[in-house]
């Protein structure tokens, strides 16, 4: 019973859910309607249990006395800070913006920012015409950084022309072949959670 | 060729690269791009009764790409007069809604009757489903406490089929893939906002019709700026952008010139 009831309210919401897309009957809508709305309210309990772990990991790494400690402390006291800040004092508040705008804009800009340097570092070591196919990959990489880039037009002034119809005709025909693929996964993956053969969200059985 | 360069070098030209032109603009010449153009002239035709919905589903970290495409779209909308509804589905996103609302009410908009904030909704893919289908259910109160059956511009305003156009700024989920699949149903035009790195995805929604146009990256900021003919710091930003990617050509060429002497050195031994 303990496995079955799951799988069996997983199924029931994902066939109702499913149901409302194609047979136009207004209770069968209005019940996947509620069934979405729970789901919101359930996704927001699951922040909420996210952030409970992080701040048991966290509070347990620094018991422990672990080299990563101090970096834990930090992240605590920042976490607690804007929580802190943004339930009791709002968040146009003083305290709120200093946590978001003074720590969390610049540390989460410089941190995406850095990836530049690794992008740099492995286009020079890595980005070899090896093969054939390579070179063709390498060639169209440039093409298409040479569109992007205002020196390419002042190179040859069909570079962004050739790299918008790199990205919309070659690229766009790979990357529909790969989304259908993808959602014929999704299909199958679906209908094994309705029917019940995956039932990987239940966890493991001890 | 034991360390024929070492890639330190490359790290102070790429910073060099950033830094100059942003302190003497250089002030290199940008080409339009068809998709942005699409994009401003569909903004363009909208008028002052016109409802949208925008979702800046993104966070600081890419504030760098999105957030001149923001401001940009602050600046048209704030002159169009168009009335908006927000509403985000990453948590970070309610900061950027703030920027919006503050961007558009110095512009002359009321919140209220010209500009509601939704706040944020949990659940991603399921959070658009739900929010699509009855804005008002999903969203019971907006996120100053207030009602939403009690807001002047949601009077009329129940499903995704009532506003005219959505705006969607996308960094990782929910993505272009997931709002297409959830407006789907309700047949709204729906315009992306996404960074360079995502635009190759994104290209093929625009492609299939199934997205009316695409603002990509700084470049696609610097184009609606132009077309804005108020430049700003994405125009501005482009030449450091534009050097960068020379140095990225350059670093590429130079690892290849560098593997092809080392294996014809290696052949002759």
């Amino acid at each position: 019973m303990r496995r079955e009831v799951p799988v069996f309210l997983g199924s029931a919401a994902g066939v109702v859910i499913l149901a409302a897309y194609f047979i136009n009957y207004k209770p069968l809508a209005t019940l996947s309607a509620e069934l979405m709305n729970w789901g919101i309210i359930m996704s927001a309990f699951a922040l909420c249990l996210a952030s409970v772990n992080l701040v048991r990991k966290h509070v347990n790494q620094i018991a422990r006395k672990e080299p990563v400690a101090p970096f834990s402390l930090a992240l605590l006291i920042v976490f607690f800070g804007i929580t802190l800040a943004g339930l009791f004092q709002g968040q146009n508040s003083a305290g709120f913006t200093f946590f978001y705008k003074g720590i969390l804009e610049p540390v989460s800009a410089s941190f995406y920012g850095m990836l530049g340097f690794y992008l740099l570092s492995a286009a020079f070591r890595t980005f070899r015409a090896r093969s054939y196919e390579a070179t063709l990959l390498l060639l169209s990489a440039l093409a298409v950084m040479l569109g992007r880039a205002t020196i390419g037009s002042l190179i040859w002034e069909g570079f962004p022309g050739l790299a918008e119809w790199f990205l919309g005709t070659p690229n766009a025909a790979a990357d529909r072949g790969v989304l259908i693929g993808a959602s014929l996964g999704l299909l199958s993956s679906g209908v094994r959670l309705m029917l019940g053969i995956d039932r990987a969200y239940l966890g493991s059985e001890e | 060729m034991k360390k024929a360069l070492d890639i330190r070098w490359l790290y102070i030209l790429l910073f060099l690269s950033i830094i100059v032109p942003m302190a003497r603009p250089l002030g290199l010449p940008l080409k339009m791009g068809t998709w942005t153009k699409v994009v401003w002239d569909t903004l363009d035709k909208l008028t002052p009764n016109d409802v949208l919905l925008i979702c800046p589903d993104f966070n600081p970290s890419i504030e760098s790409e999105l957030g001149p495409q923001r401001d940009a779209l602050i600046y048209h909308l704030g002159q169009k007069g168009v009335k908006a509804i927000f509403v985000t589905f990453v948590p970070q996103g309610t900061q950027q809604t703030k920027k919006f609302i503050t961007g558009l009410e110095a512009a002359g908009r009321k919140y209220g009757t010209d500009l509601v904030d939704l706040g944020f909704l949990a659940g991603e893919e399921t959070a658009l489903a739900a929010f699509f289908g009855d804005m008002k259910k999903a969203c019971p109160k907006d996120a100053r406490g207030t009602a939403t059956a009690d807001i002047p511009l949601l009077k009329n305003i129940n499903t995704a089929r009532d506003v005219k156009l959505l705006i969607h700024f996308a960094q990782s989920l929910p993505g272009t893939a997931e709002y297409v699949r959830q407006l789907g149903p309700y047949g709204i035009t729906f315009v992306e906002c996404v960074s360079t790195g995502a635009m190759a995805t994104s290209v093929t929604y625009v492609q299939s019709k199934q997205a009316l146009g695409l603002i990509a990256g700084l470049q696609g900021a610097a184009e609606y700026e132009m077309l804005n003919k108020h430049l700003a710091y994405a125009t501005t930003a482009m030449d450091s952008q534009s050097l960068a990617y020379t140095v990225f050509i350059g670093a590429v060429i130079a690892g290849n010139v560098i593997y092809y002497i080392e294996r014809k050195r290696a052949r002759t031994k």
